[in-house]
């Protein structure tokens, strides 16, 4: 359809045009839709289908990232829970914060696991 | 001239919108009696487009009241992707066609190879000869379209509505408007020369 096709189909026009001079709005139509509306309050707004569905991904994304951050840690903490008790002293101080002492506790299995090597051979 | 005439028309477009998105903030902030005003403004245009499509007055008067009562439950979820006439007039031809559907009122399909045979130039000759005869088969032959084609005719010719707007109301592409108006201009040509032979007899 072009621009044009509008004013090109004069008789067309002339026929809705004539047709909607016979068409007369019944009387009081507002009075009784008023009528039927003032009982009630509009409903809020619900969400559309599109928006839902966003809401719905959006979610499902914090949630496999949320899994994918607390999983890991939640595996370490337990293996880090084999070593509940364990210190390390440093500069005269009591460290026994199983996160921070982590990497000296793998160091030392470590040199423990070596040491059993040497002793066996 | 034709291009400041449009002009004209957008800033009014835009003048209605604000007053319309303005009475609507009235009424789901607690002022419910504001409704009436979009009523005055907009209930003679559903209630023609409606009784188009039913045929009857009474059933159009009844189904126009419904249409306004469910903007009205369901004003908040009015969203600015259509001006509020459009969003007014897609509730309008779904109650319409629902009420249709319920009545079981069937329009017989043409024949689409017919429809395909007629021209351009034939579909043309037939809109534009504007003589009294034709303008009365015209209206007679409106009224044997389908409610997809008489809606998209009604506000495209005479509502000056986008194809887009008219997509949005009949729930459908504008690519598919724009072909269905390009072959309600056939159908109207053969509705045309099936009335003249009716008229023969």
């Amino acid at each position: 359809m072009s621009k044009n096709d509008r004013h090109n189909d004069a008789a067309l026009r002339m026929a809705l045009q004539r047709e909607q001079s016979r068409i007369r709005l019944p009387e009081g139509l507002t009075e009784k839709v008023m009528e039927k509306t003032q009982q009630t309050q509009p409903r809020p707004a619900q969400l559309g289908r599109g928006e839902a569905a966003r809401w719905f991904l959006a979610l499902a994304a914090l949630l496999v990232l949320g899994l994918f951050i607390l999983v890991p840690r939640l595996r370490e903490s337990r293996s880090l829970a084999v070593y509940e008790g364990s210190y390390v002293i440093e500069n005269g101080q009591r460290q026994d914060d199983l996160q921070l002492i982590k990497s000296d506790i793998s160091e030392a299995l470590s040199m423990a696991d070596q040491a059993e090597l040497l002793s066996r051979e | 001239m034709c291009v400041t005439f449009r002009k004209k028309v957008h800033q009014k477009d835009r003048m209605a919108r604000k007053d319309d998105a303005k009475i609507i903030r009235q009424v789901l902030g607690g002022e419910t009696q504001a409704f009436a005003e979009l009523l005055e403004r907009y209930g003679a245009k559903v209630y023609g487009l409606v009784v188009r499509l039913v045929g009857t007055d009474a059933e159009a008067e009844e189904l126009t009241q419904d249409t306004f009562v469910q903007a009205y439950t369901h004003l908040a979820d009015f969203r600015a992707e259509a001006d509020f006439a459009t969003w007014l007039y897609r509730i309008a031809y779904n109650t319409a066609l629902m009420h249709l559907r319920s009545r079981r009122v069937v329009t017989l399909p043409m024949d689409e190879r017919l429809v395909d045979s007629v021209t351009d130039e034939m579909a043309d000759s037939a809109l534009s000869e504007a003589t009294e005869e034709r303008i009365a088969l015209l209206e007679e032959a409106l009224k044997r379209l389908s409610p997809p084609d008489r809606t998209a005719v009604t506000l495209f010719y005479f509502e000056d509505r986008t194809a887009r707007e008219i997509a949005f109301i009949l729930g459908t592409s504008v690519s598919n408007v724009t072909t269905r108006l390009h072959r309600v201009r056939k159908r109207l040509y053969l509705l045309i020369k099936q009335l003249e032979h009716e008229q023969e007899r």
